[in-house]
């Protein structure tokens, strides 16, 4: 069971609520391996792709400007069985009918496999940003939120919100395959729909906080020098000094901290 | 207390020499006959009609305001009151000829030597009348344990002490209650200036410096998104350190500010679309992605800079200045507007957003940066000021270990370039560099 | 401590300033007491205790190097930080539940950051936002961060920190205090029975020692005194005046010289408590936001009120008929570097008390500069 297991169903039960509410949800689904879900997709998909930047006059739409309303997170589990793999669910318009607008966005990634752990969460997370991964998709450089573009001539081949998730499981499933299922929410309707989803978020950061905060001490601190450790001919002796470091960090647990 | 004309007169007087450095400065831009020559030459342009309005005020006996960044500069901007930075010399003029002479007068005064040199100088200039005595002065008391203090001393001179001084106090936090906390802080400063200089605020008025403001700040954000390209449009010459200098030294809200940044991103978007970066010498291109993790070496930038790209094909894709989220004001209301502006200054503006609070921010701008811009190799100068940076080394460079790209921690001050020679800067980056296999 | 001090109190209270552990800590631990460190003498250390803890100051008292920590700072930063993180790193502070950082300044604020990320023992850690200013507005926001860290302090203890409980440690802590008084009261015979070395380690076990057993320490120091001898043998009165000064055998050097420490404004002296915390304040967390943020006597990292301080500077002296003041500085410290640049300024103006600016690293060395450059100091005011 993982920290994050309540907030899957946390987020499976707002989507729901905001379907009951009269929200229409496509949903779409490509489970499996890397290669079958990317299988012909618009775009390329892959480390390169893209080379990160979509200008202003060649762009089809902006999704999550902080004006129109924008959250994303990542959720991730050891019981793959809580995630339906492959299941993209879009609640609101998609990309090609919205043409020039600046829409709110939300997206959760959710992924599951037996062997994650807290070890994994601060790369897991990075999988949100895939900036040159995804031809025609561009993610600005804004911290803690996606806020991103996509480009005219993906639009025109028709680069949707099942090519966005397609993609996005595609990079993750390659480049992490302990990942062994994943599943992708996107909200794409009334800035007052994604802030919603911020409440579920604001907990998350909270938790992935003390997470990274814990993975910090777990594996140590470098030594200061102006060199990088693979060329240092004093490595040796840093060695040493986090050996005694590491000696010092006694397991301890249930630790607490004043929240800041 | 009315001051002396012979006291007001030499106040002025180093701040005029300024003046006519960047006049000489201007003129050098518009020689170059490049598109960054023309960038610097508008810039310079403006940063004189602003420094001729401070004259102005000196001269004429009308009101104005000592002020600083990250004072929402917004706010006495749109009561129409001329204003110049307590710090400014050491931010915009720390390479003019006089610089060096007095940071050795601010040591010989008793300030030693490892107080940063950007309070030194200042309160070298407050303490021998080289500074325009304002109609009432604002602060800035954070991020660094230097600049409550200048302050004190300029409340304590005395030619300053009846000079009406209000600083915002900074909670250590960054949460809801700490922006609100702000925004108390500066309606305080908003009622301090009009007390004090007669201006009144005019929300309408307000409202359309904020959204010119948010202009400059989308263009901003846009244009350092365009620096991700490989090549990287800009060099040295353009970048995080001169929109800085235009949205928060010594203007904002102004057209004039906003077409420069129109003209910047056209030229960037421009250089893209042909597949040409940084305009540099002949035959040179782009090796290697600079992740410069503070101010610019404004003491000796031109000893450096060009050196750094010519020599060694290094470009700085960004730095403490071109990096914060350039959160927008919504101009709804009142609320809103003060709300956003403490936001935007206590918790986003660069440096204060790594200096002022805990250390979270130094490591995931590292990796944020070094993600989104292919940053080959992060660059912390040291300078000798920041130390609350100086103590965050650890976490840094574990940081860029774990990222897996080399960190480099110089030890420098970057308005003496006595304090490290600049060989020795470079000594220590080529052999960086070369160790690397990047030169 | 050499000393010619005939005190068992004295001699408690020097052993517990001498070392980070001392046998009284021990008892209490083993005893099932906790501890809770604070840096900077702005913490509450009142609600540290209504909350059970043993509040301890954190120092670096018996450090030799910074082996360890200079893995986190820099060359540039101050050395009082770096020694205390190395003591921590070698496990030195493994004794403590608790850590109470604060943002007092640019290098001891950062000791949080590093703290949190290596330092496992410590089951509980949090910073304080301490204002700069000193209104009405910074009083509330102190209070709220009191309140703060006593709701989260009862979370982490499961207990709950009753007003009275509050009301009850302030109260100890005032008794404490004017002891304290009473103890820098002799201080302004012309011949004290007890050297500034000697105070200051009576000062620093106040930050160490369970407090109502220091209180009764005191008091049976204070009848010591009351016929002890008191020494003559000096040249001059001198005042200290600056930063974060745990270390008796720094003081011990000045007066070796000749120059008799007899009163100060240092956070392990008179800031601490020359003014007690208002107890007849209905709220006790008010009293304690009021008392830590406007009315004790305030170092520079306060802004704005440097004309109280050097008032406050003034009067010392006065009181304790001063011959010169020393203004030591942490190297580094740019807080107390530009404070002794005004207060130099201040009393040259007025052609009043001699001062001599000493720098200093927090594991004292080059202590052959520090007596030349106080001799000569001597010299000055002798004339």
């Amino acid at each position: 069971m993982s920290v994050f297991d309540a907030y899957i169903r946390k987020v499976a039960e707002y989507v729901e609520a905001l379907h009951e509410n009269g929200l229409e949800a496509k949903v779409f689904s490509r489970p499996g391996a890397p290669e079958r879900i990317s299988g012909g997709l618009p775009v390329r998909v892959g480390p390169n792709a893209h080379r990160g930047i979509i200008l202003r006059s060649d762009t089809y739409l902006e999704l999550g400007n902080p004006l129109a309303g924008s959250c994303a997170f990542v959720l991730w589990t050891d019981r793959s069985s809580l995630i339906e793999d492959g299941r993209i669910t879009l609640l609101g318009p998609d990309i090609p009918e919205s043409a020039g607008e600046s829409l709110p966005f939300g997206q959760v990634l959710i992924m599951g496999g037996g062997g994650l752990s807290v070890k994994d969460h601060e790369s897991l997370v990075q999988y949100q940003y895939v900036s040159d991964q995804i031809e025609g998709y561009m993610i600005k450089s804004a911290p803690d939120r996606v806020w991103s573009r996509v480009g005219k001539e993906a639009a025109d081949r028709g680069f949707d919100f099942e090519t966005l998730g397609r993609a996005l499981m595609a990079i993750v499933k390659s480049a992490e395959p302990r990942v062994e299922a994943m599943e992708i929410v996107f909200l794409t309707t009334g800035k007052e729909v994604v802030q919603g989803l911020e409440k579920i978020a604001a907990q998350i950061r909270k938790i992935g906080k003390e997470i990274v905060k814990e993975n910090w001490k777990i594996r140590g601190y470098d030594i200061e020098c102006a060199s990088d450790c693979r060329s240092c001919p004093e490595k040796r002796v840093c060695d040493d000094i986090r050996e005694v470091i590491a000696v010092r960090k006694k397991g301890s647990k249930g630790k607490d901290r004043g929240e800041r | 207390m009315a001051l002396s004309r012979e006291i007001k007169e030499r106040s002025i007087r180093r701040y005029k020499e300024e003046r006519d450095w960047f006049k000489l400065n201007l003129e050098a831009a518009e020689l170059l006959g490049t598109e960054e020559g023309e960038l610097s030459a508008r810039l310079l342009r403006i940063l004189l009609e602003a420094k001729e309005r401070v004259v102005d005020a000196v001269e004429n006996d009308k009101p104005f305001i000592g002020g600083y960044f990250c004072n929402a500069p917004e706010i006495f901007t749109s009561m129409g009151l001329p204003w110049f930075m307590v710090m400014e010399t050491p931010f915009l003029a720390a390479s003019a000829p006089f610089i060096l002479e007095d940071i050795d007068g601010a040591e010989e005064m008793g300030l030693g030597s490892d107080l940063c040199t950007a309070i030194r100088l200042p309160i070298y200039y407050i303490e021998n009348n080289m500074m325009p005595i304002p109609t009432c002065c604002l602060g800035l008391i954070y991020p660094c344990d230097g600049a409550p203090m200048l302050h004190q001393v300029l409340m304590h001179n005395s030619n300053w002490k009846n000079v009406p001084l209000y600083s915002c106090d900074p909670p250590y936090t960054s949460d809801e209650r700490a922006i609100r906390y702000f925004a108390d802080e500066l309606r305080e400063m908003t009622r301090f200036i009009e007390r004090h200089t007669g201006a009144k605020l005019d929300m309408d008025r307000l409202v359309e410096v904020c959204e010119r403001s948010n202009r400059v700040y989308t263009i901003w954000q846009e244009y350092m998104e365009v620096r991700k390209n490989v090549p990287c449009p800009h060099g040295w010459e353009m970048g995080g350190a001169q929109c800085f200098a235009i949205s928060q030294c010594f203007d904002v809200g102004n057209p004039k500010s906003v077409a420069w940044f129109e003209q910047l991103i056209k030229v960037a978007e421009d250089r893209i679309r042909k597949g040409s970066g940084a305009q540099t010498k002949e035959g040179w291109r782009e090796k290697v992605r600079l992740f410069w993790f503070d101010i610019m070496p404004y003491g000796w930038i031109f000893e450096f800079m060009p050196w750094l790209e010519e020599e060694l094909g290094a470009v700085i894709v960004n730095d403490m200045f071109g990096n914060f989220p350039y959160s927008l004001i919504d101009t709804s209301s009142e609320e809103t507007i003060y709300y956003d502006l403490a936001k935007r200054n206590l918790v986003d503006a660069p440096m204060i957003r790594q200096a002022r609070g805990t250390a979270e921010n130094f490591s995931e701008d590292i990796r944020r940066i070094v993600r989104d811009y292919k940053v080959d190799v992060v660059i912390w100068p040291g300078h000798m000021g920041h130390k609350d940076g100086a103590a965050t080394v650890g976490i840094m460079h574990e940081t860029c270990r774990e990222l897996d790209v080399p960190f480099l921690h110089v030890g420098l001050d970057l308005f003496d370039k006595r304090y490290t020679s600049i060989d020795e800067v470079k000594d220590k980056v080529v052999t960086f560099l070369e160790g690397h296999g990047f030169v | 401590m050499e000393t010619r001090l005939q005190s068992n109190a004295f001699r408690q209270c020097a052993e517990a300033a001498g070392s980070i552990m001392n046998p009284h800590l021990e008892a209490w631990l083993a005893g099932g007491g906790k501890a809770a460190g604070y840096f900077c003498s702005t913490v509450p250390e009142e609600l540290l205790a209504a909350a059970g803890y043993l509040p301890f100051r954190m120092r670096g008292t018996g450090s030799d190097s910074t082996e360890l920590s200079d893995a986190f700072f820099s060359s540039i930063n101050c050395s009082f930080p770096r020694h205390v993180f190395n003591q921590a790193l070698r496990g030195a502070y493994d004794f403590l539940d608790a850590l109470i950082c604060i943002n007092s300044c640019d290098h001891v604020r950062r000791i949080y950051d590093n703290w949190i990320r290596n330092v496992q023992a410590t089951r509980f850690s949090t910073v304080m936002s301490l204002p700069r200013k000193v209104g009405e507005r910074q009083v509330a926001w102190y209070y709220d961060e009191i309140n703060l860290l006593r709701k989260q302090l009862e979370e982490h203890l499961g207990i709950e920190i009753t007003d009275d409980a509050i009301r009850r440690a302030i109260h100890l802590q005032n008794e404490i205090r004017g002891l304290q008084r009473r103890l820098y009261e002799f201080r302004k015979r012309e011949r004290p029975p007890i050297t500034g070395a000697e105070t200051l380690a009576v000062m620093v076990a106040g930050t160490c020692l369970p407090r109502e057993m220091y209180k009764e320490l005191l008091g049976e120091l204070l009848e010591d005194l009351e016929e002890a001898e008191g020494g003559g043998d000096y040249r001059a009165r001198i005042m200290i005046l600056g930063s974060e000064l745990d270390d008796p055998e720094f003081v011990r050097i000045i007066e070796e010289q000749g120059g008799l420490v007899v009163t100060d404004s240092t956070c392990y002296g008179t800031r601490l408590m020359w003014v007690p915390v208002d107890e007849s304040e209905e709220d006790p967390v008010r009293a304690l936001a009021r008392f830590y943020v406007q009315s004790r006597p305030a170092c520079p990292r306060m802004y704005g009120n440097q004309p109280e301080r050097i008032a406050f500077t003034r009067k010392m002296a006065e009181e304790f008929r001063v011959d010169g003041i020393i203004g030591e500085r942490l190297q580094f410290c740019d807080n107390w570097l530009v404070e002794h640049y005004m207060t130099k300024y201040d009393l040259r103006e007025h052609g009043e008390i001699p001062f001599l600016q000493l720098d200093r690293e927090y594991i004292l060395s080059g202590k052959g500069q520090i007596k030349t450059r106080v001799q000569a100091f001597l010299e000055t005011i002798e004339g």
